[in-house]
């Protein structure tokens, strides 16, 4: 037997070349598909037999929903701006947007013009959205309400909402959930349908390099299930590296790279998104977290970049899902744990409680909802939320054609052509 | 006692007590015994801040490397103890990243949590209270006592010292205008008062009637501090991370009045803890965090400490660049098909020679499979790990021996568990 040569081994990238090697594609790093042990290789073949069926963009089963995280609190009045309304430009005398800058809805309400290509797009705006029962200042409070669809405060369950949409719409998927991020998100988080974490393509394949060759045989005796525990945890770490092979194997064969996305966060991870999209292998649900929305100082510095970086990478993406034949079944959708204060500090914005939701793709284009009032606000001076975040939820469990998984009922917001599929 | 069971218990003290076991170290405690361990560990003495000088306030500088090397370097150190092991842990708690703060800064506040990580907890959160760094990083900086913001104000209750639901919105405000005032120079980062951006008048916090101004930020501290949920939250925190679980009603009690009776001393709440039957009995039962993995993997590998700085970006646990004010996630997030991703491609970058000491042991060891295990300090190893990893060495020609065993060790539910 001939000794192999290893492929990588003897040098350390340092941080910055490992940064431009994020993201690049797997073409060069993949060899011959090796022994992968039971489990994966049945996967695999699935995979392979999804891929190839004539299931195309076209049939209800293959709508994707795509949620667009705008972590740390979105300030909604800066997003969609009551241009209008002299109490927003009191309260907001240094943050205030000033009308040059927004695309009016009316003459009272206006989009950021830093979300110009969205709006040309198709944007459907929600406003007034937020927890109408027991607001919470915390973001680690509401963060876990909105992971988990927790509308009320009283979901004592173990799924997140997305999971709870991967468990209804499993199907023979390989991977039915994504979210992209280094570390688990409980909003992921499912019972039946398998659902992962994934930060980069970076290193996803390590399993297939040459001198791995004798591990997938010896991870598949390692962490067999079913198998005898030292504790309970071993169960989990067993399932997670069974796990990882799948989600290597699957990554393997994923499409090739669009261009022009922008060299973003997002532009990244909507990237990747859009890769995973076009190899057709059943994911149907994606988390894509972004964002320092948290912006309690220099925010006049820091927010409307951050839209116009939301308005560039999810345009660029829409219409490569438009170019590749997804156009009318991918919808995207914004959610924040919640707002920001009306009254400003001295540079920036505390948490709050109501603010806007997004919307993109198949949807109806422009505002929806009530506003709330600029003059009524709790006790604590936020605005009182007149949509509970539940009929959102709903709205995009609908768009799977999930029901019940949920408080709350579906609002008006996709075109009618692709209401809930029932 | 079985003197299997020994091994196991010293490799587990190590592992929970510092960024070990570093190879061989087990073996030379096993006769002195895991109650002359831990009595070491909570008498030793604490390493140096790397590196001595102090980096220039801006980003980018490139003295930062240096500070993000040096601490990689003291918690990969075999001499990295206790003291270094919470030193990480207030890193997490009172936590801030360079990324608001700039080099210098984030530089001062970790020599400021190296001197007090076994020491006062009320002096430690006095001081990082008006440390350059919080203050950037919680907003603290730009708060005025006619605009006051509430981040620090509201993180200092929420996640610092007495957890949600303990504190009222009221208090929230009220805390803001308190600690308005305080500002770090720029580009020297000294911290200082400014009476004209401080709030005027008296505030009611948590129940206390405080008088704003120079101290006031003081009394907000002896406020928290006092608070009866305080030395619970604290306690509880510290025992979920050194033993792996949130220690029952009774526990905290008698964990709260320790703390709480020693003025807020660091030192008796961990020998309270560290000498208690359930730190050696409750094994295996929490995930290794990725800078532990990562850390004890290098050390089985006899790797710098500066090979795997890249690898803290995919494994999610980069010193000074906490994901946000609640430090990293909780040790249940570490056991994700994400983080076994990464941690193969880690392992695929550090390549051991079939001619170095490590490769040679492996190579001509008659049981690779036992040798790799002992390498590794894993004593308490299930049947499946075991039959694997010899099947494996079974089938691999001499020349894969040493990584695929290492691998395979590693990423073994035995190593990447805690």
């Amino acid at each position: 037997m001939k000794k192999p040569v290893a492929d990588h081994h003897y040098h350390y990238p340092d941080p910055e070349r490992r940064q431009l090697l994020r993201f690049i594609g797997m073409g060069a790093i993949g060899g011959a598909l090796g022994n992968i042990g039971g489990v994966a290789e049945a996967d695999q073949n699935r995979l392979h037999r999804r891929a190839n069926s004539t299931t195309k963009p076209g049939a209800d089963s293959d709508r994707i929903l795509v949620v667009i995280e705008l972590n740390g609190g979105n300030d909604g009045l800066n997003t969609l701006v009551p241009y209008g309304h002299g109490n927003y430009y009191d309260a907001r005398k240094a943050l205030g947007i000033q009308p040059d800058a927004v695309i009016p809805f009316d003459g009272s309400f206006g989009l950021n013009a830093a979300l110009a290509g969205l709006h040309q797009r198709g944007l459907s705006v929600m406003q007034g959205i937020g927890t109408t029962t027991s607001p919470n200042l915390s973001h680690f409070q509401m963060q876990d309400r909105w992971y988990r669809g927790d509308i009320d405060g009283t979901y004592t369950g173990e799924t997140g909402f997305l999971g709870r949409c991967c468990d209804a719409v499993k199907g023979d998927s390989v991977v039915t959930g994504l979210s992209l991020e280094y570390t688990q998100s409980p909003i992921i988080v499912a019972k039946q349908a398998r659902t992962a974490t994934l930060g980069s393509l970076e290193g996803a394949t390590a399993l297939f390099a040459k001198e791995n060759a004798l591990l997938p045989d010896g991870i598949a005796a390692i962490h067999k299930a079913r198998t005898e525990q030292l504790s309970s945890l071993f169960g989990t770490a067993r399932e997670a590296m069974r796990d990882m092979v799948i989600l290597s194997n699957f990554l393997r064969g994923v499409a090739a790279p669009s261009k022009g996305y922008p060299d973003t966060t997002l532009g990244e991870k909507l990237a990747v998104v859009s890769r995973i999209i076009r190899t057709n292998g059943g994911v149907r649900v994606f988390h894509v977290p972004y964002g320092d929305f948290d912006t309690h100082t220099s925010q006049g510095n820091k927010h409307t970049p951050l839209l116009k970086q939301l308005n560039d990478a999810t345009s660029v993406f829409l219409d490569d899902m438009q170019a590749s034949g997804y156009g009318d079944k991918v919808l995207i959708a914004t959610i924040s744990e919640f707002g920001r204060r009306v009254q400003e500090n001295d540079s920036g914005t505390d948490h709050g409680n109501g603010s806007v939701a997004m919307m993109a793709g198949p949807v109806i284009a422009g505002l929806h909802g009530e506003a709330p009032s600029l003059r009524n606000l709790d006790a604590d001076g936020n605005l009182k939320p007149t949509t509970s975040y539940g009929d959102y939820y709903a709205t995009l469990a609908a768009w799977l054609g999930v029901s019940d998984i949920v408080l709350g009922s579906p609002l008006p917001l996709l075109a009618s052509a692709t209401q809930a599929n029932s | 006692m079985s003197s299997g069971n020994r091994h196991a218990e010293i490799a587990h003290i190590l592992r929970r007590a510092t960024f070990g076991p570093h190879p061989g170290n087990v073996e030379k405690w096993v006769e002195p015994g895991p109650e002359a361990l831990i009595d070491s560990l909570l008498s030793g003495s604490p390493q140096r801040i790397l590196p001595a000088a102090e980096p220039a306030a801006e980003p980018g500088d490139e003295r930062w490397d240096d500070v993000v090397k040096g601490f990689f370097t003291n918690m990969h150190s075999a001499n990295a103890g206790l003291h270094e092991k919470m030193t990480w842990f207030w890193h997490g708690h009172l936590t801030s990243s360079d990324q608001k703060g700039g080099p210098l800064a984030i530089y001062r506040q970790h020599k400021l949590v190296r001197s007090l990580a076994l020491g006062n907890f009320r002096e430690l959160l006095r001081r990082i209270t008006i440390d350059a760094a919080m203050l950037r990083w919680l907003d603290g900086n730009e708060s005025r006592g006619d605009a006051p913001n509430e981040n620090y104000s509201r993180e200092l209750m929420e996640l610092f010292t007495l957890g949600p639901g303990n504190y009222s919105e009221a208090d929230v405000r009220a805390g803001a205008k308190l600690l308005a005032g305080w500002e770090a120079h720029w580009p020297s980062q000294i911290v200082r008062f400014r009476p004209a951006s401080a709030y005027k008048g008296k505030v009611r916090f948590l129940g206390r009637k405080i008088r704003a101004g120079k101290e006031s930020y003081s009394r907000v501290v002896d406020a928290v501090c006092d608070h009866p949920k305080c030395a619970p939250f604290i306690a509880s925190k510290i025992h979920e991370f050194l033993i792996g679980v949130a220690p029952d009603p009774v526990r905290t009690d008698k964990l709260a009045e320790v703390f709480r009776d020693s003025g807020l001393e660091i030192l008796p709440l961990l020998r309270e803890i560290m000498t208690h039957p359930d730190f050696l009995n409750l094994r295996l039962n929490r995930p290794r965090y990725a800078i532990e993995w990562t850390t004890a993997a290098a050390a089985v590998l006899g790797r710098s400490s500066q090979a795997n700085i890249w690898a803290m970006t995919p494994l999610g646990q980069t010193p000074f660049r906490p994901p946000n004010a609640a430090g990293w996630p909780p040790a249940s997030s570490y056991l994700s098909s994400q983080q076994m991703l990464s941690r193969l491609d880690v392992l695929g970058w550090n390549w051991t020679e079939e001619n170095s000491a490590l490769g040679q042991r492996l190579i001509n060891s008659d049981d690779p499979a036992e040798e790799v295990l002992q390498i590794a300090s894993l004593y308490e190893v299930s049947d499946t790990t075991r039959a694997g990893l010899v099947s494996a060495a079974r089938r691999a020609q001499p020349w894969d021996i040493p990584n695929t065993m290492l691998r395979l060790a590693l990423t073994s539910p035995e190593f990447v568990i805690a």
